[in-house]
């Protein structure tokens, strides 16, 4: 299939099947990962899986369609872009790949709940003393049948409903392996209520240990020499792990939509937001070059990390432009992006960015980290530029 | 949207990275640009021979059939050396219109000198009043039995002075500033009735104020339709705004890289400048804005690529206002951070600079694309 017919067969399967309720359900979606809108989602999970969408770029002995690397990242991206909900988890893109990569023929019952979109299979990381590298969870003391699997202190990069979870751990001897464990065998509980913090894990101090069935642990030995796990994930994962631009472009292209709808903004404003589109496609580009360009792994480090720092500054002036144009006196009211209910308008600005919460998170400890990351992205685009050491 | 070259591709960009590494040092660009022609009739023959001049046209018409990425492969590799050969107006502003515009005769007539090197073309578009809009022509042509005659004023043609052809616009009818009414016309550069005002122009080309008076040319000059050359006008203008825009691309590529280099050798208070970290942060930014502006590059490429369309075209503008934006930003530090030598004419800093100043200014700067790029839905 070429790549005009690709395009206008993904437009045709997420206009047919990707129909939010409302426009508020869709502009909050992308952003809110803990917010659950179940029926929409479902309802669009369920027609991917329908029609065999679920999981395309997986080979299609596993029930997918093959897609090359172009094909998976045009799917993802436009999915974001037009607001439907990211067709891909942790699961179809960390653990799938490497089941349907090494593991032997009995392992892999677990694809047939990790191609189910609704169900989220989450990477658990270890956080205490086991794991000097933030990776191991774990370790795993080897029987006939069943292993046991001791974990330290682990955070779960979680999102609800939650069918199981993913570790590494480490046997006697000092090799990776990769379990995954169903949530009715988790030996702890975790409670789907809305996280207030900006966390985006959760935190267990206290795991325990258990057993855990061998065909559920893949030894990793003969494939990973190291413990540098992220870059043989990304090597074996098809979808580019960074595609923030893709996630927020739906809720700015609403933004300058209603812009460009209404006459009475002035040129100035106009011609700013007109530079703030630019912007965007020009951030969309560069994440499709990282995502296609088949880029040096040097260059693709340096590149993103200086794309982080340009969405974050986008995000910065886009609030601006948001908190500017949703303050303008005037306004009319009685647009569905900008109903006079107050939840809804709070919402609204939120989704758009947040001007006004942005602006009141300068010099908390929320925005200093940010800056310490913005300054570790320049230094990794020093480095590349042979600049420091 | 395939980012992979072809094998051709790749072996045109190689070729032409060689000849900018290997005959096109900064002196001896100097010396092409200070000569009495302005550029080296040699280079050109070895464009010809090389097959570059031809790579746009198609097969049939003696060319290479290649296509806007082609375009973009050559020119981000004559940003890098600032080639200053007037590729441009003859092969895509003058060779442009005949490609798109041109019957058989006519094309049988010029294309085959122009890809062989012995023909030199230019464009004349612009009037000094039109600023960027393309269809503010006030140029006009009246049909005089088989004869169009054809008054008026161009301003800025480049490659004026040396060109044997010259594609006019002009209007048949309609008033000024009407999208219909617009046709073009080939004009000999030497045709009675027609005067010439030769100038350098800042970044080192040649350019011409053209007067018309009475200039009498054949009815079968007209290239296309009576009255419908807008739309033939914009297509190439676009094209070739993709042509100087990846231009843009390679002298950002050139000036950043340079300027590191330059940062870690110059010492001031007992360290190379590079070491100083708001220094750094400015090459960093440097480099992104390059980054940026590379991949809307490939982007206008290739929709281009796709088709000439509202989506191709809208592509094109917004790659001209990055580059605008972008050339400006890495131009103006690249020149602050090698200090007063920046500002010489012996560094060739100071050079791209001009010429990225000048690119954002061509085929309208970064303020008119931003409006035509939002015109689009």
């Amino acid at each position: 299939m070429n790549s005009s017919d690709f395009s206008a067969s993904v437009d045709k399967v997420i206009q047919s099947h990707w129909c939010p309720s409302s426009l508020f359900s869709a502009l909050i979606e992308p952003l809110d990962q803990y917010q659950s809108l179940p029926q929409d989602k479902q309802r669009w999970f369920s027609a991917l899986s329908d029609i065999g969408w679920n999981v395309p770029h997986w080979p299609r002995r596993f029930g997918g369609m093959g897609w090359d690397e172009e094909q998976t990242y045009e799917w993802v991206s436009t999915c974001m872009q037009r607001g439907a909900p990211r067709p891909l988890n942790d699961g179809t893109e960390i653990l799938a790949p490497f089941i349907i990569e090494f593991a032997e023929v009995e392992q892999y019952e677990v694809l047939q709940s990790l191609k189910q979109l609704d169900q989220n299979w989450c990477f658990a990381l270890g956080t205490g003393e086991i794991s000097e590298e933030a990776l191991i969870a774990g370790e795993l003391t080897l029987g006939s049948s069943a292993h046991t699997l001791s974990l330290g202190p682990i955070a779960i990069s979680v999102k609800f409903p939650l069918a199981g979870i993913f570790l590494l751990a480490r046997d006697s001897v000092g090799i990776a392996w990769l379990c995954w464990l169903s949530s009715d065998q988790m030996p702890f509980k975790l409670s789907n209520k809305r996280l207030t913090t900006k966390s985006r894990f959760l935190k267990i101090k206290k795991p325990g240990k258990f057993f855990l069935p061998s065909n559920q642990c893949l030894c990793l030995q003969k494939e990973i020499t190291d413990l540098n796990f992220s870059d043989r994930l990304r090597s074996l994962t098809t979808s580019n792990p960074f595609s923030e631009v893709s996630r927020f472009y739906f809720y700015a292209d609403q933004f300058f939509s209603y812009v460009r709808r209404n006459e009475f903004f002035e040129s100035g404003l106009i011609k700013r937001i007109g530079l703030l589109r630019i912007e965007l496609e020009g951030l969309l580009s560069l994440e499709r070059t990282i995502a296609l360009g088949g880029l040096s792994k040097e260059q693709n480090t340096a590149l993103i990390s200086g794309l982080k720092t340009r969405v974050f500054n986008f995000h910065r002036d886009l609030s601006a432009s948001v908190t500017e144009v949703v303050g303008y006196e005037g306004i009319e009211y009685s647009e569905p992006m900008l109903s006079s209910n107050e939840r809804t308008q709070s919402s609204i600005r939120r989704v758009f960015g947040g001007g006004l919460d942005f602006i009141g998170r300068v010099g908390t400890k929320e925005q200093l980290s940010c800056n310490l990351e913005l300054l570790g992205g320049n230094h990794v685009i020093e480095r590349y530029l042979g600049l420091t050491e | 949207m395939d980012f992979s070259l072809t094998e051709e591709q790749t072996l045109l960009q190689e070729s032409v990275d060689r000849f900018i590494q290997n005959d096109y040092e900064f002196d001896k660009r100097q010396s092409f640009a200070n000569s009495e022609l302005g550029f080296s009739e040699d280079n050109w023959k070895m464009f010809a021979d090389l097959g570059w001049l031809g790579i746009p046209f198609s097969e049939a018409d003696g060319g290479f059939g290649g296509g806007p990425v082609d375009s973009m492969l050559i020119w981000e590799q004559f940003g890098k050396g600032l080639v200053i050969e007037p590729f441009l107006a003859t092969v895509i502003l003058g060779g442009g219109i005949l490609r798109l515009a041109g019957n058989a005769d006519q094309k049988a007539a010029y294309l085959p000198g122009i890809i062989d090197g012995s023909m030199h073309a230019a464009l004349a578009y612009v009037e000094s009043q039109s600023r960027f809009n393309l269809s503010d022509v006030t140029t006009s042509a009246t049909k005089e039995g088989n004869h169009y005659v054809i008054n008026g004023a161009k301003s800025v043609v480049l490659n004026g002075p040396r060109a044997d052809f010259i594609v006019v616009v002009a209007r048949t009818s309609g008033e000024q500033r009407d999208k219909d009414g617009i046709s073009l016309f080939l004009v000999d550069a030497k045709v009675e009735g027609l005067s010439r005002r030769d100038y350098p122009t800042v970044d080192a080309f040649r350019a011409s104020e053209l007067s018309f008076e009475n200039v009498k040319v054949e009815a079968d000059s007209m290239l296309g339709e009576d009255g419908a050359g807008l739309s033939i006008l914009q297509r190439v203008i676009d094209e070739a705004t993709l042509a100087i825009g990846s231009e843009a691309v390679g002298c950002m590529e050139k000036l950043y890289k340079d300027t590191v280099e330059y940062c870690k050798q110059r010492q001031q208070f007992g360290q190379p400048i590079g070491k100083f970290q708001v220094l750094q942060h400015r090459m960093v930014d440097m480099f992104m804005e390059h980054e940026q502006s590379k991949s809307l590059m490939y982007m206008a490429a290739m929709k281009l690529e796709e088709g000439y369309s509202e989506e191709s075209q809208k592509a094109v503008s917004a790659f001209k206002v990055q580059v605008g934006k972008s050339g400006k930003f890495v131009g103006q530090n690249a020149v602050q951070l090698h200090g007063g030598m920046g500002m010489t004419d012996e560094l060739n800093i100071g050079h791209y600079f001009k010429r990225l100043t000048i690119i954002d200014t061509l085929f309208g700067n970064a303020d008119f694309h931003l409006e035509r790029f939002g015109s689009f839905a």
